[in-house]
């Protein structure tokens, strides 16, 4: 006799909710499967809504954008999130700090250089609920816990190239790398004579891409961004054998950036990630979407602190999320808010970024706060 | 001076920001489990195994003779006979009338006895009882073999006798006058050796415990003797039980101070049937050869062993008796099943005690999922043996005795049967 470990109630919802296909969930919308695409993106654009991000030197998405700075830098930030997430009726909340990019940056006469690691993917949840199974014609209290710790990582080494002060081009080599480490456990009472079921994995992500961009400015005060990423095999294994493979979803993008009048950038972004090249690195009840990322913002220059003007930010973004819920896919739409705070004279600056995003699938849906905060210095 | 302290707040507002936002990770979630969370489950198998185990034995003489604790006195009418040997192989033989003096041999003994911490067991302690102490040294005979010693209780070796009454029920020390010119006798022959039989009787049933040496003065048994009239000689002893043969091993002459003696006794053992507990104690030894699958591939939740009870009648046959799992520790090259059943773990470190009734009769479940999972092999080796022994809580100490059927019980509806349930090791984490 074989018979589900789900919980009578739980397993009405779960069909209800799952008619038309199962993935492996973390109790959140919007890290379903492999987990949150975190968008590889720099305090500084996100608080636009990631809509100058062709053309930002600190995000890791166009690698001719890193030539803008053209002097040795040093970026870093983090993420913390809250969300509550709600579905079947039901609420929860967590919260999550992220630390989703560093890179240096490093010129030399029209070369510039650029190392930098970025999450691409988070997974990091913990799930622990009540629920019973059916053992030995008993339903069976139990305590479910499932984590999962890790991310796929985007190690990045880029070039630039200012052809002429209107053309920069690059290129970027891209290291897939990262880990997951997963956990189940049903633990049971003392008395009820069962034995607790403990099972962990951990996966690493192994695999390459390519990427190219350009920068323009055709005149003054108008800025063309493009870039590509072109994915090379992925590899996910599990204690060195490999349990699946797929390609670096490819990744097509382009950004304008309009200095409409003075003290005020306005920008736009249209990005479309084909992660259905993931195909193969799950298991078959893996959902994907390929993603089309739209986003608008403005930068505004804000007052001087010292010598150096601050900048204010706002944007919209909206995106699918690569992984579905149920079959159905996971919208996103963030409103950002930003600052850019210049220290030190201009040799450091922090950004920052909120933004609320609200994630929905049908049947569920997710809303969060994201604080970025990035720290960039240019000694 | 304003603008100095604005530079030194916005550097210290990232660090104290990070600080805040740092500590307030909480990453549980589990309200929405798990409707969003169905890459969660498992699939729960329930099977039988049938026969449970491939290999039953009762094993006779448990504990061993010499490591009984407590020590034990029976008489229940042609039922139950079981008495007490304790040696004191060394007794002081010179005395010192006052420390100035030299030593000189003891030539007159009196008021001595036997002190023994004693209580009630198992049964209702009768109006009357004796309790009878008899010399039973001789050096001619081994006084473990029970057709040898036997003999030796006769009315022409008794030393001493105690009488007790109902009130003795729990734990109470009592000196069991000797013969003094027995004991003298004794004394004075340096080749003989104090070895003391106690045997209780009763017109009713009787059971008593009696503590060993191993606790010590304090609990254990001991001798004392006057050397002389003249008060101002003080007595000799506590003299403590002492055993010098056989001379090798050594260990197994201190195991020999003190031990019972199993006169008489219901047997209990049957075909078809494995038996734990009475006199002499039996110890059940089962061999399990569990399937491949069960022991590499699966995860076990809950494993029960269902077998059917065989009512004992008769003596005890109403009181309960917890059965303690051992698994056994002893190793592949020990095929000595005696010996195996020796070397165990710790009792139901893997399962929980049964409470049985030996009059009781239907199925019984040990839960023993926790033996099942130590029992996990690996790369296809079995570590340790795949077998349990049950022994009795009170084994040596109570007659009563629990029967089951065995693997090879004529009809196969009474044979022992392995209930499992469990759950394929699925690989988690792989969305």
């Amino acid at each position: 006799m074989t018979h589900s470990g789900y919980s009578r109630l739980g397993a009405l919802a779960l069909l209800a909710l799952l008619a038309s296909g199962t993935v492996a969930a973390q109790g959140t919308v919007g890290g379903q499967g492999f987990g949150y695409p975190t968008g590889q993106m720099s305090g500084g654009v996100l608080g636009s809504g990631g809509a100058g991000a062709e053309s930002d030197p600190n995000s890791a998405i166009n690698p001719a954008a890193i030539a803008q700075p053209n002097r040795f830098s040093l970026m870093l930030q983090f993420e913390p999130e809250t969300r509550r997430t709600s579905a079947g009726g039901r609420s929860d909340a967590a919260s999550i700090v992220r630390f989703p990019a560093f890179m240096a940056t490093g010129a030399f006469k029209r070369f510039v250089g650029a190392v930098g690691v970025t999450s691409v993917l988070d997974r990091t949840w913990t799930n622990s609920y009540a629920d019973s199974l059916l053992i030995d014609g008993n339903w069976i209290p139990t305590t479910v816990t499932a984590r999962s710790e890790g991310a796929l990582s985007d190690v990045r080494a880029a070039a630039s190239y200012f052809v002429n002060r209107r053309l920069q081009v690059g290129v970027g080599l891209h290291g897939m790398t990262g880990e997951n480490r997963t956990g189940l456990t049903y633990a049971f009472a003392d008395t009820s004579g069962v034995g607790a079921i403990v099972q962990s994995a951990d996966y690493s992500f192994n695999g390459a891409a390519m990427s190219f961009g350009i920068v323009s400015e055709p005149k003054d005060g108008l800025q063309i961004s493009a870039s590509m990423r072109s994915g090379g095999a992925l590899v996910l294994e599990r204690s060195g054998a490999e349990v699946g493979a797929a390609d670096v979803p490819i990744r097509f993008g382009v950004g304008i950036t309009w200095a409409a009048i003075p003290g005020l950038a306005l920008s736009a972004r249209l990005d479309q990630t084909r992660w259905s090249d993931l195909e193969g690195l799950g298991s078959a009840q893996v959902s994907l979407f390929d993603a089309t990322e739209v986003a608008v913002g403005a930068d505004v220059l804000g007052p001087r602190i010292g010598p150096v003007n601050s900048a204010v930010r706002v944007g919209l973004r909206d995106r699918t999320l690569p992984f579905g819920l149920a079959g159905n896919a996971v919208k996103e739409r963030i409103w950002a808010f930003g600052l850019g705070l210049p220290v030190s004279r201009g040799r450091a600056q922090v950004d920052l970024a909120l933004q609320r995003a609200t994630r929905t699938a049908p049947g569920a849906s997710e809303k969060a706060w994201l604080l970025t905060v990035g720290l960039g210095i240019r000694p | 001076m304003f603008r100095r302290s604005a530079r030194l707040w916005s550097l210290l507002a990232f660090p104290a920001l990070f600080a805040v936002a740092a500590c307030t990770e909480d990453l549980e979630t589990g309200a929405v489990c798990p409707t969003l969370c169905p890459g969660q489950g498992v699939d729960v198998f329930d099977t039988i195994l049938t026969p449970a185990y491939v290999y039953d034995s009762t094993l006779v003489g448990y504990p061993t003779q010499g490591l009984e604790n407590p020590l034990f006195l029976a008489a229940r009418g042609d039922s139950l006979d079981v008495r007490t040997v304790i040696r004191f192989d060394t007794l002081q033989r010179f005395f010192r009338p006052t420390p100035a003096d030299t030593l000189r041999p003891i030539t007159d003994v009196d008021s001595a006895y036997l002190s023994v911490i004693m209580r009630a067991d198992g049964l209702p302690t009768p109006g009357t009882f004796f309790v009878d102490v008899y010399d039973v040294d001789d050096a001619a005979i081994s006084d473990t073999i029970l057709s040898e010693i036997v003999p030796l209780f006769t009315p022409a070796r008794l030393m001493g006798t105690y009488e007790g009454d109902s009130t003795l029920t729990d734990s109470v020390r009592v000196r069991i006058p000797l013969d003094s010119a027995y004991l003298r006798a004794i004394i004075q022959d340096p080749d003989r050796r104090l070895r003391l039989g106690l045997q209780v009787r009763s017109a009713d049933a009787v059971q008593l415990r009696i503590t060993p040496f191993t606790l010590g003065v304090d609990a254990g048994p001991f001798v004392e003797y006057r050397v002389s009239p003249d008060e101002i000689v003080g007595r000799v002893g506590p003299l403590q039980p002492y055993s010098e043969t056989p001379t090798t091993p050594l260990i197994v002459a201190d195991d020999l101070t003190d031990y019972i003696v199993v006169v008489n006794a219901p047997g209990t053992v049957a075909s078809g049937r494995f038996s734990v507990g009475g006199f002499p104690g039996t110890r059940a030894y089962l061999r399990f050869d569990l399937p491949r699958w069960l022991t590499d591939s699966v995860g076990v939740l809950k494993a029960e062993l269902e077998m059917v009870q065989d009512p004992v009648r008769g003596m005890s046959d109403a009181d309960t008796v917890t059965l303690n799992t051992h698994l056994v520790l002893a190793g592949y090259p020990i095929t000595e099943e005696r010996r195996a059943a020796t070397l165990l773990s710790p009792p139901d470190i893997f399962t929980l005690p049964l409470r049985v009734v030996p009059s009781d009769s239907g199925q019984k479940r040990l839960s023993m999922g926790g033996l099942v999972r130590q029992w996990r092999t690996f790369d296809g080796v079995q570590f340790i043996p795949t077998a349990i022994v049950f022994r009795s809580a009170v084994e040596g100490t109570s007659p009563a005795t629990v029967r089951f059927f065995g693997f090879d019980a004529a009809d196969p509806a009474l044979r022992p049967r392995l209930r499992v349930s469990y759950t394929p090791n699925v690989i988690f984490g792989r969305p």
